[in-house]
């Protein structure tokens, strides 16, 4: 049991948890129209699924796409890394706002299309596999949301979602050198800078579509404490089977962070499980103080930091941009909308710069991180779930071009 | 083969110089020996009385990770810090060193899967 639970890190059982409570917060008849509107939503930026389809089916849509992809890590005969349960998080928060079985499926069909077409096995790309999803609403867009003859619509959709998938592989392991690994969303900017050129190519080609601000607050309570289950769960279990001294949790909040950080190496899962549970909480702390309510988007956003928090965040590292975001809006007065608090939440990104370089330089980061967020935003049309990830390679280049230009001396430098 | 093979095992000297330069070794031989089967770099360091194996297993967490390996073999080790042989290690199956009074050497091993 105990090897089981460290080789999958609570990953199915969460899934199918979801999957069955979602099934009794409706009627069926309900829950299956909500489920059809996820699927048929255009899903673009910021589309609350909760508020499309309503919480059951949006929790339901957010098990079964982290269960599909379990069952793909497991047929592929890989145990759940660091790295893999970031992937398989990140598309569990996201299927609150964006992703849906649809929209996913054909992502996956295009990087499974690319390993055919290079003769390489699924494995060997499957951490972009699964974080390429983050371009699943260019295929929703095209489908549904443009205004064209679904017969048409949707033949488009399906051919620019392959093609996505197809080509993010390439553009993501080279980008990232880039920022160095200090952007833990590395797909994010890969990303970015696929779906800046579809939408330059849809303003040319006049295909129009508006962004959406979709969301609602009324499930607050529901997923405030089903979130802190979560991170519970997570503490317990990992204290329960922990067979290290706890102090060893220190090597883990020591770590910089930087990619590619697997904290689930060593056998090092169980305290891995403690930290994932710590930081999410932490996190909701944040959130709680300044009195957000959860909705979908916020609540899939606390999600991928407690996907992430095995690769690479901790509560060290991830506090000061978050507070650096916080810094900005409070001193610029701004109101404290939807889109703000994701952007403290994906502010994590660049948890590695405060984990290497400390916690002022990480909230400078967190600082800088808001206008180059809300500037980028612009460039994709909201296709691209990840547009904070997008945002903070450039976050930290720039930090890292600062840091490096002031450094008097490289302290690692032999004499 | 794997993507980018050549350039990976590339890497892999350019990692290991880097880091042996890093700690102060300046008199280094590489072979590299690439087959069907396996890639096989062997690192010949002369110690001049500074010995390097305890030191280097230490450091050294041999764990590839074939699926982190294509995401992140293009950055670099951070030398100096606690995991700076972290990314090396994503790219290695396994790993032999020897050491005598006047050399060490080092062999990784990559295996073509």
């Amino acid at each position: 049991m105990r090897k089981t639970i460290l080789h999958n890190m609570l990953v199915p059982y969460l899934s199918i948890g979801f999957i069955i409570f979602s099934l009794f917060l409706q009627p069926f008849n309900e829950f299956l129209n909500g489920y059809k509107m996820i699927i048929t939503s255009e899903s673009i930026l910021l589309t609350d699924y909760v508020s499309v389809g309503g919480i059951g089916p949006a929790l339901f849509n957010s098990g079964t796409l982290m269960l599909l992809s379990y069952l793909i890590i497991r047929k592929l005969d890989l145990r759940v890394t660091g790295s893999i349960f970031a992937g398989i998080l990140t598309i569990g928060g996201f299927a609150f706002f964006g992703k849906n079985l649809l929209n996913v499926s054909i992502i996956f069909l295009g990087v499974l299309l690319y390993s055919k077409y290079k003769h390489i096995t699924l494995k060997s790309v499957i951490i972009v596999f699964l974080f390429a999803t983050g371009l699943s609403p260019v295929s929703s867009v095209l489908m549904f949301g443009v205004g064209i003859p679904l017969v048409y619509s949707i033949p488009l959709g399906v051919f620019v979602g392959i093609l996505s998938g197809f080509l993010i592989v390439e553009i993501s392991t080279h980008v990232i050198t880039f920022h160095q690994g200090y952007n833990l969303y590395n797909v994010g900017f890969a990303g970015g800078i696929l779906t800046f050129g579809y939408f330059s190519i849809f303003k040319l080609l006049k295909i129009h579509y508006s962004t959406n601000l979709i969301y609602t607050n009324t499930q607050h309570l529901m997923l405030l404490y089903l979130y802190i289950i979560i991170c519970l769960v997570f503490i317990s279990v990992g204290l329960y089977y922990n067979q290290k001294p706890l102090k060893d949790y220190l090597k883990i909040i020591k770590a910089s962070g930087r990619a590619v950080t697997d904290f689930t190496r060593n056998n090092n899962q169980p305290l891995t499980m403690i930290n994932i549970g710590i930081t999410g909480l932490v996190a909701l702390l944040i959130i709680l103080v300044l009195k957000i309510h959860l909705n979908g988007p916020v609540f899939g956003g606390l999600l991928t930091i407690v996907g992430f928090s095995a690769f690479g965040k901790h509560p060290r590292n991830v506090l000061p941009p978050m507070i650096g975001v916080l810094l900005m809006i409070l001193l610029f007065n701004m109101e404290l909308s939807v889109v703000l608090v994701l952007a403290i939440i994906f502010s994590s990104a660049l948890a590695p710069i405060s984990g290497e370089y400390g916690a002022v330089i990480g909230v400078l980061a967190g600082m800088l991180h808001l206008p180059v967020a809300l500037s980028l935003s612009q460039l994709h049309g909201g296709v691209l779930l990840y547009s904070n990830g997008f945002a903070a390679a450039f976050t930290a280049v720039i930090m890292l071009t600062l840091i490096q230009t002031f450094k008097r001396r490289d302290h690692h430098a032999t004499t | 083969m794997p993507l980018h093979e050549n350039m990976k095992s590339a890497k892999i000297i350019e990692e290991i110089i880097d880091y042996l330069l890093e700690i102060g070794y300046r008199k280094i031989d590489t072979f590299l020996d690439m087959t069907k089967k396996e890639t096989k770099i062997t690192v010949v360091i002369q110690l001049h009385d500074k010995p390097l194996k305890d030191k280097f297993q230490k450091e050294f967490n041999c764990f590839r990770d074939i699926e982190l390996e294509e995401y992140g073999w293009e950055l670099s080790n951070d030398i100096g810090h606690a995991n700076s042989l972290d990314l090396l290690g994503t790219l290695i199956d396994k790993y032999e060193v020897i050491e005598d009074k006047k050399e060490c050497t080092i062999t990784f091993h990559r295996v073509n899967y």
